[in-house]
């Protein structure tokens, strides 16, 4: 059957069927016009971003269960081959834990009275509101991780999140149901770190690769290789103590971080809820 | 005939072109914890706008790319309207070399997609950089690149497969 379309009026604009040079030209325009507005004021737009998101989350979320299914499968099976080796791994690594375990216990109580002893006041502690991760950029320009939690949950910009080992970065819009997490792989994060142990401070600096770097260390102080990283609280964004990674030298005395949580391939998060520090005061935007 | 003259059956096989895009549109911005896939994605939506701004450019027109680009700028994080931007320029691009491009054999089509890959990384990764005042870094690109090109035969072969349940149609409206 041969079909001919009889486009008329707006319907030209959108399809292109009668003037594709015309309608591709505006639609250029429009995407110029878009493009500079948001480099210009980049939050006016923030309120269109996260109710789209919102919008589609229901999808995305739908669409995301089978997807992790198969991601599952996937790692389970190619899980299979190094099985015995895993397991021999494992079973090392209990019996070194349940040494800890005691120490921890025995720790624990010396702690509680010791804290008794000195009437010491602490922070309130910590809250965590657990998502799913729905969408992940994971492109070469940005790196962030959409999750399902928002406003509704909780959940505000600013605050930090992790994922079962460590620290993967902070929220930074929340909509009503979603909210945007930037990984601290991505060009545009710098979290306040501290060497455990020590009073060396520096910033974890992502640059779109796996390995974050490691920015303004202090000059003469000694740094070793494999030091454990948590963070340092400075600034108010991030609570004190999360674990980081930890410090791996690189060439021309530069220094990464091997990161605890791979920010790369995330399931869950849990969004930790500090209570808000109430020194903190969103700066005017930058273009 | 006018549109509103199709059967349903023959306006759902022209559906379909449409509904293959939004698939890949979430499929790029879908969390996928594969294990060795690392960071890299392939720009599929990329490959879906040339393979029909070649073969049936009314069924993806200008409108449909900025759509979809707008939708993976705010469902990925990215500033707004560079993918929407780089997704008509490609259509329209392609669009006028569509009739020269159509009389050649599979091959240079891929050929010419990898060049389509390098052009829209290139104006993306500007656009970028213009927008962050920093420029992000080349050899993830280059990966992405690749990966697109190589992946290019698998996704053009369920373009094919579906290029070939839509009804013919008369080419004097292009």
């Amino acid at each position: 059957m041969k079909l001919r379309y009889q486009n008329k009026g707006i319907s030209r604009v959108l399809t292109g069927g009668w003037t594709p040079g015309l309608s591709s030209f505006l639609f250029i325009i429009l995407a110029l016009g878009l493009f500079t507005f948001s480099s210009l004021r980049p939050d006016s737009l923030q309120t269109v971003r996260t109710r789209t998101t919102d919008f589609f989350a229901p999808v995305l979320s739908t669409v995301n269960r089978p997807v992790q299914i198969a991601a599952d499968y996937v790692r389970a099976v190619s899980g299979l081959a190094s099985l015995q080796q895993e397991n021999a791994r494992l079973a090392a690594e209990n019996a070194k834990l349940r040494e800890w375990y005691q120490t921890a216990v025995m720790l624990k109580s010396e702690n509680e009275s010791l804290h008794k002893l000195l009437n010491i006041s602490l922070p309130p502690d910590k809250t965590f509101v657990t998502a799913r991760v729905i969408g992940d950029s994971g492109n070469d320009y940005v790196r962030s991780a959409l999750v399902l939690a928002g406003t509704q949950d909780g959940v505000t910009k600013g605050q930090a999140v992790v994922a079962g080992d460590g620290v993967v970065g902070r929220v930074i819009e929340s909509g009503k149901k979603t909210s945007r997490v930037l990984l601290m792989t991505d060009l545009n994060s710098r979290i306040p770190v501290l060497v455990e142990g020590t009073e060396i401070n520096a910033v974890l600096g992502g640059a779109n690769s796996d390995m974050p770097e490691l920015l303004y260390l202090p000059r003469g102080k000694k740094l070793k290789d494999g030091a454990r990283l948590i963070t340092s609280g400075h600034g108010g964004m991030f609570p004190y103590g999360l674990p980081v990674g930890e410090a791996v030298k690189g060439k021309g005395g530069r220094w990464f971080v091997r990161t605890f949580a791979d920010a790369g391939h995330l399931t869950f998060v849990r969004i930790v809820n500090n209570g808000g520090d109430p020194r903190l005061h969103e700066g005017p935007s930058q273009p | 005939m006018a549109f509103r003259q199709l059967n349903p059956q023959t306006m759902a096989r022209l559906a379909l072109p449409q509904f293959l895009l939004a698939g890949l549109v979430l499929l790029s911005v879908l969390s996928l914890p594969l294990p060795y896939a690392g960071s890299v994605r392939p720009c599929l939506v990329l490959m879906a706008v040339y393979y029909w701004a070649i073969f049936r450019p009314t069924l993806v027109p200008p409108f449909l790319c900025f759509l979809a680009g707008l939708l993976m700028d705010i469902l990925s994080g990215m500033p707004l309207g560079v993918n929407a931007l780089v997704l008509v320029a490609v259509q329209w691009v392609v669009r006028g070399q569509r009739r020269f491009l159509m009389a050649q054999p599979y091959k240079v089509l891929w050929a010419v997609f990898g060049l389509v890959v390098v052009l829209a990384s290139a104006l993306t990764w500007l656009l970028f950089g213009i927008m962050q005042r920093s420029w992000a870094p080349l050899p993830p690109l280059a990966g992405t690149a690749a990966a697109s090109f190589l992946l290019f035969p698998l996704v053009s072969w369920i373009l094919i497969f579906v290029h070939r349940t839509l009804p013919a149609v008369d080419s004097r409206n292009y």
